[in-house]
């Protein structure tokens, strides 16, 4: 398990990671969501050992991992910046990952790298970004380690390629019981793969949950009454579950979190002309969940002013 | 931090260079190869060190151009992959380090390895089909200078990875670089100076870049390096020098303000930066010249010049001091200051180590001519020797003996392509009269290479030992040889040859080898080495002609010149009565101006008249070509002071000299004729007391 103690990190007076804890259960997909700068890189080389954090710690089943090599076996990072050795092809850096992961397996490299039709004795630089993309995936995978964190994994690789890749994550955590850890700006890919998904925003963890109980516990209603009921009205209504309430008209929509099945029937007490119960895609909870955080854009490019003026 | 190697990294960062020792190896045997065409005969000594310092130079640019790039495009990514993979940073750090001295051992191994054949073919152009033992002298310096390389290779390798970790940007990278590598310039070129009398009084001269430069700078404009004293070239280094090393101070201050501000800026990488260690290298940096000046100082070295720059560097150590006491890092202090003490004596023990050995840092310069002069004599020591000495002259030439005289000290200047430079060496004999001292040998023996470095008969030293062989012992003397380097420094090469010391009116025992006292630039020209006539014709159309050009024009341009001409009828060494043919000249000096185109005499012994009618043909005399002089002329030096600064000699026929001058016969000096006298006197008193017996 990995464990986040009160992680603070900050560079140059910018807050990069404030007080933040949290908890990676073994044999899970943990998705890392969050705004730009929210810090989802930052956590992950912190997690990785790159970066010592300034107050805090983070712990593989115990152990620190900041300079420390056992630790840093059991895991592999594939950064969203990829990098090779100058000159590599795929068989050197095959070999070179080799010699620092004990349960490197050769013979899954050969095999997925025949998978994906990728040319190992070429070198890297002549790859694409997809192709690089893939056979950093591949060279990943071939280690075999307890622990993978994938930085924008699926940038650049086609929706084929996406599905493959995740396909082999998958195999390797059924088969193995191992641990992925995954930032996406693409919440689409991560709403089908995350078991857990966490959402970061300044720097701070505003939430950390299964994908299916995000799923069911956020929802999203459109009411209309028969008579005018003001945004205040509805919000008193709901006990202040609703997370944003926009209204157009006498149609009112809004986004209802925990306590939604009681949140409903108080509605229904109302006899409302209609009243519709949406899901939500991850992508809408996520933009409705940083809109409650004052994090959206006008078309005028200000940032924060018009839903959360609606709450 | 502690010691530890990953084998993985040190496999891996062996190979990320391969590239880099490939292309040193191809082009260290290119350049080893198409130096041996060098035309000025010092191809054995030179081949040695070019290929090393040109491929040196090479391997360098290519290690910046990479740390650069990769500072520039890939060092985020390069860090956070590397930091990522199970290795500590210690193992990436000492793994790397490690792999870098590999290279380096690797990289001058191999190139020493491309000398050898190259110094093969050398010797062959200059030689002829290789004899045997020919390359003797060539593996102990061949040893010397791959340890010395090794060892500097290493100190540059250490700091370049302190400085790599220090460093965030292609830029402070750079700047990091050159600062050091200015900083450590700056104490190279000053310990040459602190050691001088670890020396055993002679070290060679260190030539400095800026040295070099201005050298370079005279010689390109076509003034007068060849007659520029060295102490003014080393004030104007000197000056130079405090410039840099203000400059210095001020940007390593500037940038260790900036680099400390963005060490808490900079979003990646910031793991990895240390600022104190920054503080450390920029004590370093400082405190070796501080040190090493002091020790000058202490020492009473006449370079006094960069005495100004120690209030300078007190203040900035103080405050880097202080900003480490503020920041309550005393460990550090005291390591630092450990640090530096350990890497100032390190150095310093090589320098002196070096200094013994008369060696210099490897740069070379291109030798062209040689000129010796005696600076002052005094009186003889060994009477014992003398005494010997002067019986074999009374004896078997029955020459008289008058004065006894010994050169302490003798001035050796070193004509190349850059300038010359001025050595001063002891000699450990001599007993000579005045009479006869212009032919007697100041007691050292040049070489170059292997070739004497003046002479007219001997192409080799096995040629000259077969000569030495016939000498008589009485004639023997051990001396000290010396020999021209590749670094166009005079080295000592501990060895001593017998010598014949006894040059009797040019008759008998010849002593070609030997350094002559009466060399003028002229003579110096045709006494290069002998069988390079393309290094006299370059030595005289680059440096005479176009100095003879320079006068010429300036004092066309200019008709106001204030002359002195100093006239000399050569002297005869001996005054004895088989010689009372000869002709005894009197030396005449006076001071003239030139006023719009007329000659005025201005002062001097005796009066000479000057017509106006001559004053083209005198012009022609100390400006126009030289006229032929063969064997049977009788010639008269001629020595021209321009502004009291120059001196420019030559010889015209005395006839003709007479003709312009109106010179009236015999001048002779009271001295002399009384000498003469004594010597008739004594002469007629011999005879009078053989008639009596």
């Amino acid at each position: 398990m990995i464990t986040v103690k009160n992680i603070t990190k900050t560079f140059d007076g910018t807050t990069a990671l404030a007080n933040l804890s949290c908890e990676i259960p073994d044999g899970r997909i943990y998705g890392l969501v969050g705004s730009n700068g929210a810090g989802k890189s930052t956590l992950l080389r912190v997690m990785t050992g790159i970066f010592r954090p300034d107050s805090g710690e983070v712990d593989f089943d115990g152990e620190p991992v900041y300079d420390n090599p056992a630790v840093k076996e059991q895991f592999v990072l594939v950064p969203d910046e990829l990098y090779f050795l100058p000159g590599a092809n795929m068989k050197r850096m095959a070999k070179f990952y080799r010699n620092f992961y004990p349960d490197f397996s050769m013979e899954r490299f050969e095999q997925l790298t025949e998978m994906l039709k990728l040319n190992a004795g070429k070198p890297l630089s002549g790859f694409s970004k997809g192709m690089r993309r893939q056979a950093a995936t591949v060279l990943a995978l071939a280690c075999r380690p307890k622990y993978y964190f994938f930085d924008e994994t699926f940038d650049g690789l086609d929706q084929i390629m996406r599905d493959t890749v995740k396909k082999l994550i998958y195999e390797d955590i059924c088969e193995r019981g191992v641990t992925a850890v995954l930032t996406s700006h693409s919440l689409r890919e991560l709403d089908n793969t995350c078991d857990e998904l966490a959402l970061l925003h300044q720097g701070k963890l505003v939430f950390s949950h299964e994908v299916e109980n995000i799923k069911t516990a956020t929802k999203k209603v459109q009411v209309v009454f028969a008579e005018d009921v003001s945004k205040e009205e509805f919000t008193k209504l709901c006990d202040g579950r609703c997370r944003a309430v926009r209204c157009e008209g006498r149609v009112i929509n809004a986004i209802l979190s925990e306590g939604a099945e009681e949140t409903e029937a108080k509605i229904r007490e109302k006899n409302p002309v209609l009243l519709e119960i949406l899901p939500l895609s991850l992508e809408e909870i996520f933009t409705y969940e940083m809109e409650a955080l004052g994090y959206s854009f006008d078309t005028d490019g200000k940032e924060g002013a018009d839903e959360t003026d609606d709450q | 931090m502690k010691l530890t190697i990953n084998k993985s990294v040190y496999r891996d960062s062996l190979r990320r260079t391969r590239m880099v020792r490939i292309v040193s190896l191809l082009a260290g045997i290119v350049i080893a190869m198409s130096s041996t065409d060098y035309p000025h005969g010092d191809a054995y000594v030179s081949t040695g060190l070019a290929p090393m310092g040109t491929a040196a130079v090479g391997m360098l640019v290519f290690l910046f151009a990479g740390e650069i790039a990769i500072h520039y495009y890939r060092r985020r990514r390069k860090w956070d992959f590397f930091r990522t993979l199970p290795a500590s940073r210690a193992e990436w750090y000492w793994s790397s380090l490690l792999a870098e001295i590999t290279n380096m051992a690797i990289y001058i191994t191999v190139t020493e390895l491309t000398v050898i054949p190259a110094s093969f073919r050398a010797e062959k152009r200059l030689e002829g089909n290789l004899m045997p033992g020919k390359l003797r002298i060539y593996p102990p310096e061949h040893i010397h200078r791959w340890i010395l390389l090794f060892v500097i290779g290493l100190v540059f390798l250490a700091v370049l990875s302190v400085i790599r970790e220090l460093a965030h940007t292609a830029a402070s990278y750079l700047v990091l670089l050159l600062g050091f590598i200015g900083g450590y310039w700056m104490v190279l070129s000053l310990i040459p100076r602190a050691v001088r009398s670890y020396s055993g009084n002679f070290v060679s001269v260190y030539a400095s870049l800026f040295y070099r430069m201005r050298l370079l700078h005279r010689i390109v404009l076509a003034t007068d390096a060849y007659n520029a004293p060295t102490k003014n070239l080393e004030t104007a280094y000197d000056t130079i020098a405090i410039l840099v090393n203000l400059l210095l101070a001020v940007l390593l201050l500037l940038l260790g303000r900036r680099l400390t501000k963005r060490s808490e800026t900079e979003y990646i990488g910031a793991e990895y930066r240390n600022k104190s260690l920054f503080y450390i290298l920029c004590v370093l940096i400082n405190l070796f010249p501080l040190l090493l000046i002091s020790y000058t100082a202490i020492l009473g070295n006449e370079y006094t010049g960069n005495l100004l720059m120690v209030p300078v560097l007190i203040v900035l150590i103080a405050y880097f001091l202080l900003r480490l006491f503020r920041e309550k890092l005393s460990k550090r202090i005291l390591g630092c200051i450990g640090l530096s003490v350990l890497l100032a004596g390190g150095i310093t023990a090589v320098t002196l180590l070096y200094a013994r050995l008369g060696r210099t840092i490897p740069e070379r310069e291109d030798v062209i001519a040689m000129r010796c002069e005696h600076s002052f004599y005094g009186m003889v020591s060994d009477e014992e020797i003398l005494d010997r000495f002067y019986a074999v002259l009374e004896n078997e030439h029955d020459h008289p003996v008058t004065e006894r005289h010994e050169y302490r000290e003798m001035k050796i200047t070193l004509y190349t392509k850059y300038g010359c430079r001025e050595f001063f060496i002891d000699r450990d004999i001599t007993e000579v009269t005045n009479d006869i001292r212009r032919d007697v040998p100041g007691g050292v023996f040049c070489s170059y290479g292997k070739k004497p470095l003046i002479s007219t008969q001997f192409d080799s030293f096995e040629e000259y030992e077969t000569f030495a062989a016939l000498l008589p012992d009485w004639c023997r003397k051990e001396v000290p040889v010396y020999y021209v380097n590749a670094l166009g420094g005079l080295s000592k090469s501990g060895k001593t040859i017998n010598i014949g010391v006894i040059d009797l009116y040019r008759a008998r025992i010849q002593t070609p080898l030997m350094m002559q006292n009466s060399f003028s630039p002229q003579n110096a020209v045709y006494c290069s080495f002998p069988p390079d006539t393309e290094a006299a014709a370059y030595y005289h159309e680059k440096v005479c002609l176009p100095q003879k050009r320079a006068k010429e024009k300036a004092v066309r341009e200019n008709p106001t010149q204030k002359i002195t001409v100093v006239l000399r009828k050569e002297e005869d060494t001996y005054n004895s009565e088989r010689y009372k043919e000869r002709w005894y000249y009197t030396v005449l000096s006076f001071t003239a101006t030139i006023e719009n185109g007329t000659f005025r005499q201005k002062s001097g012994p005796g009066t000479v008249t000057f017509p106006e009618e001559y004053l083209k043909t005198m012009y022609d005399v100390i400006f126009g070509p030289e006229e032929t002089i063969t064997a049977e002329t009788e010639t008269v030096m001629v020595t021209v002071m321009i502004r009291d600064e120059e001196a420019y000699s030559f010889f015209v026929p005395a006839e003709k000299l007479k003709e312009i001058l109106q010179y009236s016969g015999d001048e002779r000096t009271a001295e002399q004729k009384r000498r003469e006298e004594e010597w008739q006197k004594r002469t007629e008193e011999q005879q009078q007391e053989g008639e009596g017996t």
